[in-house]
């Protein structure tokens, strides 16, 4: 067996591994929402027709800058696995420079990129005479590579660069221009020396560990954010094509979101129960369970916020918000029954809003 | 003197203690027994850290409400969070129980360089420290060290001797190699008599 043949098995193992540990919560996302999996795509789809063709310059931003933040959180799930990182090491005893190892993770990064595949199939079914009369699609399919490659290496330098891209969107930019910058700003980002956070208080009580919790595990923090912020912004998108609509989408947004932070709940309880014997040491196990509750509370209410000042509010939305401590209480107390009474809930809540 | 009257414990699917009666005289006794029989589960009921049980903890004969008030732990079972530092470990003990952080013995025992460490990077001899420092500052009349020996260092075993044999509570250790501490006045009793 040479390196890559290696690297292909490594792969391949870890993305079952993977698909064995979120079976799971798959079946539970698809046995609910498996009505609207072929409308995701569909959809996924119709967001890269808008990129070819679209009336407005910056609802057509707007949509790049979902598709790479999407792209982003796609990739940083399969980051440990197309690095195959737990055996980096042994690589290095295997190899006399660098050269095949950055080949075969751009390779695995790319083949695993289904929005990258997604841009290529659009353009082969649109032919070259078509392309040609939108060349900032092919501009957009080389950022997506060079956003993929870059998450690989520079993660801080593709957060810059989101962040800009979202600032960007301020300006009147034509597409190709748009796209060139943050490109732009993503290699200079590269340049920058990665910034470590080293936050270590002498002192701390509860409210401080749960903080230096945050900052050890950002990255549970940050998806739980951006798919949130994800889907506030893909649910505005088609709130300016279908504002009808909008009281239908946003408490499904402001639901998901809660099961989203609230399943923040199942990690930190299983984390105090981990170290239950220390808090109790020091009684303050009870302190922390209330503290990690009221912070997750807070994170999603600002997700709400975000969604009501971008969406709609109307007293079901409001429900969704009510709901929150018992899918906190639910997830930290009896999380195997989450998924049901996260279901149970939502679907009363459409209940009460079709029947009044 | 520790005394245990009538001891159920029971996990989901093994019974530990049954009508478990003993006593603990000594003022240093290390508890003896094989891997497995229940050394470090009592251990936790005595130190108040597990309520989940039915008989009866007595100190100096009498029952009480907090067995924590009066007896530290330290053991492999009270873990700590990896991402914080030995330093910030301590600090939560310290405002937790209003005493004093154990500068002195930390430096005694060499520990004084790693107080800034965080958990996960300790190797575990001075986890073992962290462990024993964390327990020692609470001042308690009563302490439970399980394994204290343990990945310690020669210089480590040593300093911790001699800390116990002026230490004038009561002291209750497991440990698979007891030399030391008997040199020192321990008095070896089986958990099962």
């Amino acid at each position: 067996m040479n390196y890559f043949q290696y690297r292909v098995n490594a792969y391949r193992y870890a993305l079952k591994e993977l698909g064995r540990q979120i079976q799971q919560f798959a079946l539970m996302i698809s046995t609910l929402f498996y009505i609207f999996l072929p409308g995701l795509v569909g959809a996924l789809f119709f967001g890269l027709g808008r990129i070819v063709q679209n009336d407005s310059v910056q609802a057509t931003n707007k949509v790049i800058w979902g598709y790479l933040l999407l792209q982003t959180l796609m990739l940083s799930v399969l980051k440990p696995i197309v690095l195959d990182l737990s055996h980096r090491r042994f690589h290095l005893s295997l190899l006399q420079n660098m050269f095949k190892q950055r080949l075969a993770d751009i390779t695995l990064v790319l083949w695993s990129h289904v929005l990258l595949w997604m841009s290529l199939a659009l353009v082969i079914s649109m032919g070259m005479e078509k392309v040609a009369r939108a060349p900032h699609l092919i501009v957009f399919i080389a950022t997506q590579v060079c956003f993929a490659i870059a998450l690989l290496y520079r993660l801080q330098s593709v957060v810059y660069a989101l962040l800009f891209a979202l600032v960007l969107q301020t300006f009147e930019l034509s597409i190709t221009a748009y796209l060139i910058s943050i490109n732009v700003v993503l290699l200079l980002a590269c340049i920058i020396k990665p910034v470590s956070f080293a936050y270590q208080p002498k002192q701390i009580n509860s409210w401080g560990f749960w903080l230096l919790y945050g900052v050890n595990k950002l990255w549970s923090l940050i998806w739980r954010f951006a798919v949130s912020f994800l889907l506030i912004w893909g649910a505005s998108v088609i709130g300016h094509e279908r504002p009808e609509l909008l009281h239908w989408y946003t408490p499904m947004i402001a639901s998901i979101a809660l099961l989203l932070w609230g399943s923040l709940c199942l990690k930190t309880s299983e984390h105090l129960k981990e170290y239950r014997l220390f808090w109790q040491s020091i009684q303050q196990y009870d302190k922390a369970v209330t503290t990690q509750h009221i912070l997750i509370f807070c994170f999603y209410l600002l997700s709400w916020l975000i969604s009501i000042s971008l969406l709609n509010f109307d007293l079901y939305v409001l429900m969704a918000l009510l709901f929150a401590p018992a899918i906190q209480w639910c997830a930290a107390n009896k999380p195997q029954h989450l998924a049901v009474c996260w279901g149970v809930l939502v679907v009363a809540l459409y209940l009460i809003k079709v029947l009044v | 003197m520790i005394e245990i009257k009538d001891l159920h414990k029971q996990f989901a699917n093994k019974q530990v203690f049954h009508q478990y009666n003993n006593q603990f005289p000594h003022h240093k006794t290390c508890v003896m027994g094989e891997n497995g029989l229940g050394k470090t589960t009592l251990f936790t009921l005595i130190a108040g850290l597990d309520p989940h049980f039915s008989g009866e903890i007595l100190l100096s004969g009498q029952p009480v409400n907090s067995l924590q008030k009066y007896v530290a732990l330290a053991s492999d079972k009270v873990a700590f969070p990896e991402f914080l530092t030995a330093q910030q470990i301590l600090s939560m003990t310290s405002h937790a129980w209003q005493c004093e952080l154990p500068l002195s013995f930390a430096q005694g025992l060499g520990f004084t360089p790693f107080l800034d460490t965080r958990v996960s990077d300790l190797s575990s001899g001075n986890n073992k420290k962290l462990q024993l420092l964390n327990a020692i500052m609470r001042n308690t009349e009563y302490l439970i060290l399980d394994e204290p020996s343990a990945a310690l260092d020669k210089h480590g075993i040593e300093v911790i001797c001699q800390w116990l044999n002026e230490f004038q509570g009561h002291v209750l250790i497991s440990s698979h190699e007891p030399e030391p501490f008997l040199q020192i006045g321990f008095v070896e009793q089986p958990l099962f008599a």
